[in-house]
């Protein structure tokens, strides 16, 4: 149910303000006629079919309808074989831990620049290893040192990557 | 007799020790993607197409295609075996497969889901080659309203019979156009949606943008977990029976053609394909009530249907230049990047790549059956990776491999907002799969409606008044309104499949 809560506190509100945010800008580029479009007038339909199909997910939300992976496995008459454990999504991580992972591709791409491919992966490949897949320490630096080499000879040397 | 002479001069494309070599790391790439649950040919197909930039047009698509149709070999072992469909087109042969393993004939259930697969992505291959050239010739004909329409009809597919949701799924089509329109208008040149970033007035790349969806949100979505798979018990053993095959055999036939007929329509593929043909193996069987208790047919059926959907989906990428799934929007992404435009002037212009792609087919498809067979055990073990270590070789392998695309970190950037996005995506249950192929048809379908629209000089008439594209227009209708008219249990039944697209 955390999905569908999500879906309604955060996803709902963010695609009916992109939509209308999409209609006001495209208003500001030429709209044209139907002979002749201007550049607005193709985003502009568009924009409004995401409002309708924002609108939608709003109803189906709602009525509990269509959206949930939940009415997948109750609705399926005698011809539906239940799938439940076979569609079943795995719980999903904590949120803290989804953050601290992006936050450390973005950091590694910062070090990428500034320290060089060598140090930027093998760090990045420790950390994510050791913290976020919960490896040990010496299956962490292991992997990381041989995966970082190999990629090294794979992007760097053999197919020319600018990443010193 | 173009067919024949096309694929020989295929095989000669084919046939050198280069690309062979790529068939081959392709069709072995996706079986082991098609065993790993999460990580599915999409994704795959999406990290390597910057390194196909290195390699000539010809070998990248052979590459890329390979991981396309080796996927649906390897979903098929970890169905069976573990009841765990490794990408969605095979989740239907869960259904029998695994009872069927724990009778103790996984062996078979494999053996022929191997030979199924085989028959009907051989039998596709020749359909593909056959009639391949007849649409080509025709579509010198389509003009924009026709390719309008066409396009259009890929996406109400989607949106419509092959989603279990269909407003989510428009709402992320929607995206995928609005992405689409970023960039400099592509009639007047004005700048749109690019919020004045100089980068952006090229427009956004299909790369960044698959690479997040797919790539990023699914490592997100592993971060903390540690776990793999214990490997699978005995399998007993490999070859089916003369029975088993005589008892599949006319499930097969009708497998490969009904999966060839849904592949070559844009917007159906290979998972839907899989569940008509159960369907229609429990409808005609003498006993139905056999089915999902181990019957062999609902094994070979669907896996001989898939395999042959996936090979047709090729068609309409080849012939027309539209693709119908997120697979090939983005093997359609790779043709471009190497200034391939693919359409009905691909078969003239670049022979080698059409026909080297098509009698690539063939050859992996013989690959796939050797090594399938002998190698399943092996294949096995890969399950056995802990999806931490994978998950971090993923990232990194992104980011530079987006990075390497154009030596940009712009690209990076807007790799991993696409990344949060697409994690975000899907926790409410938005599929990427429609935004990346609505990404792709996007342009086709506003260049193509626009300069409709100035040919009729303003009005819809131009449709109603050529007959191919009031035929394609009547088919969209119909396929829209398909979700009213279907019965609950059906659509129902499409939704269960549909659940785990990519």
């Amino acid at each position: 149910m955390k999905g569908r809560s999500l879906e309604r506190v955060v996803a709902l509100p963010l695609l009916l303000g992109a939509g209308v945010s999409a209609v006001y800008s495209s208003t500001r580029l030429t709209l044209g006629s139907s002979e002749s479009f201007g550049p607005g007038m193709w985003p502009f339909l568009i924009s409004l079919a995401l409002g309708v199909g924002s609108l939608g997910m709003l109803l189906e939300a709602r009525g509990g309808g269509a959206g949930g992976d939940v009415d997948a496995r109750t609705q399926g008459g005698d011809d539906v074989v239940r799938s439940d454990d076979v569609v079943a999504d795995d719980p999903s991580p904590p949120w803290q831990l989804v953050v601290v992972g992006l936050v450390a591709l973005l950091v590694f791409a910062f070090a990428l620049d500034l320290l060089g491919f060598l140090v930027a992966v093998g760090a990045v490949l420790v950390f994510w290893l050791r913290f976020l897949g919960r490896e040990g320490w010496p299956t962490s630096v292991i992997i990381s040192v041989v995966a970082t080499v190999a990629l090294h000879l794979v992007f760097v040397r053999l197919l020319g990557v600018p990443l010193g | 007799m173009e067919a024949l002479e096309g694929i020989v001069e295929g095989l000669r494309v084919a046939a050198t020790p280069l690309n062979l070599m790529y068939v081959t790391i392709g069709v072995l790439c996706g079986m082991v993607v098609g065993i790993l649950p999460g990580l599915g040919p999409v994704a795959t197909i999406a990290l390597l197409l910057p390194l196909t930039y290195y390699i000539p047009a010809d070998s990248a698509i052979i590459l890329l295609a390979g991981i396309f149709y080796g996927a649906m070999y390897g979903g098929t072992i970890t169905s069976v075996l573990l009841r765990l469909p490794g990408e969605a087109a095979s989740v239907v042969t869960t259904f029998d497969g695994y009872p069927m393993a724990q009778q103790g004939r996984a062996g078979a259930a494999l053996g022929i889901a191997a030979i199924g697969s085989f028959i009907g992505g051989t039998a596709s291959v020749l359909g593909l080659a056959l009639l391949a050239p007849v649409i080509a010739r025709y579509a010198l004909d389509f003009g924009p309203p026709e390719y309008s329409v066409l396009a259009l009809l890929g996406l109400t597919l989607i949106v419509s019979i092959a989603s279990r949701s269909p407003a989510k799924t428009a709402v992320s089509a929607c995206v995928g156009l609005l992405l689409a329109v970023v960039g400099q208008d592509l009639f007047t040149s004005e700048p749109r949606y690019t919020g004045g970033v100089i980068d952006l007035y090229g427009g956004i790349e299909l790369v960044p943008i698959a690479m997040g969806l797919f790539g990023i949100a699914e490592v997100l979505d592993n971060v903390g977990k540690r776990h793999g798979h214990s490997s699978a018990g005995k399998m007993g053993r490999v070859l089916p029976t003369a029975a088993d095959f005589i008892q599949s055999r006319a499930a097969i036939l009708r497998g490969s053609v009904l999966g060839f007929s849904l592949g070559i329509l844009p917007g159906a593929g290979a998972t839907i394909a899989s569940l008509a043909s159960y369907g229609v193996e429990k409808r005609t069987a003498k006993d139905p009530s056999r089915f999902g208790k181990g019957a062999i047919e609902g094994v070979a059926g669907p896996e001989s249907a898939n395999n042959a959907a996936a090979t047709g989906s090729f068609a309409p990428l080849l012939t027309l230049g539209i693709p119908g799934s997120a697979s090939t929007a983005i093997i359609y992404g790779a043709l471009l990047l190497h200034n391939v435009q693919p359409g009905p002037l691909l078969i003239r212009d670049h022979p080698n790549i059409f026909w080297g792609v098509i009698a690539s087919m063939l050859i992996g498809n013989i690959v796939l059956l050797v090594l399938n067979m002998p190698l399943i055990g092996i294949f096995v073990q890969v399950l056995r990776v802990r999806l931490g270590i994978l998950s971090a070789l993923i990232a990194v392998v992104t980011v530079i491999g987006t990075y390497g695309l154009n030596n940009s970190f712009f690209d990076v950037w807007l790799m991993l907002a696409f990344g949060a996005i697409g994690y975000l995506m899907k926790r409410v249950g938005l599929e990427p799969g429609p935004l990346v192929l609505a990404f792709v048809l996007g342009p086709i379908l506003e260049r193509s409606f626009r300069q409709s629209m100035l040919m009729s000089d303003g009005g819809l008439g131009i449709y109603l008044d050529r007959p191919l594209a009031l035929g394609l227009l009547i088919a969209t209708v119909a396929v829209a309104a398909a979700p009213l008219i279907l019965p609950k249990r059906q659509r129902a039944a499409i939704r269960v499949v549909a659940a785990g697209e990519e």
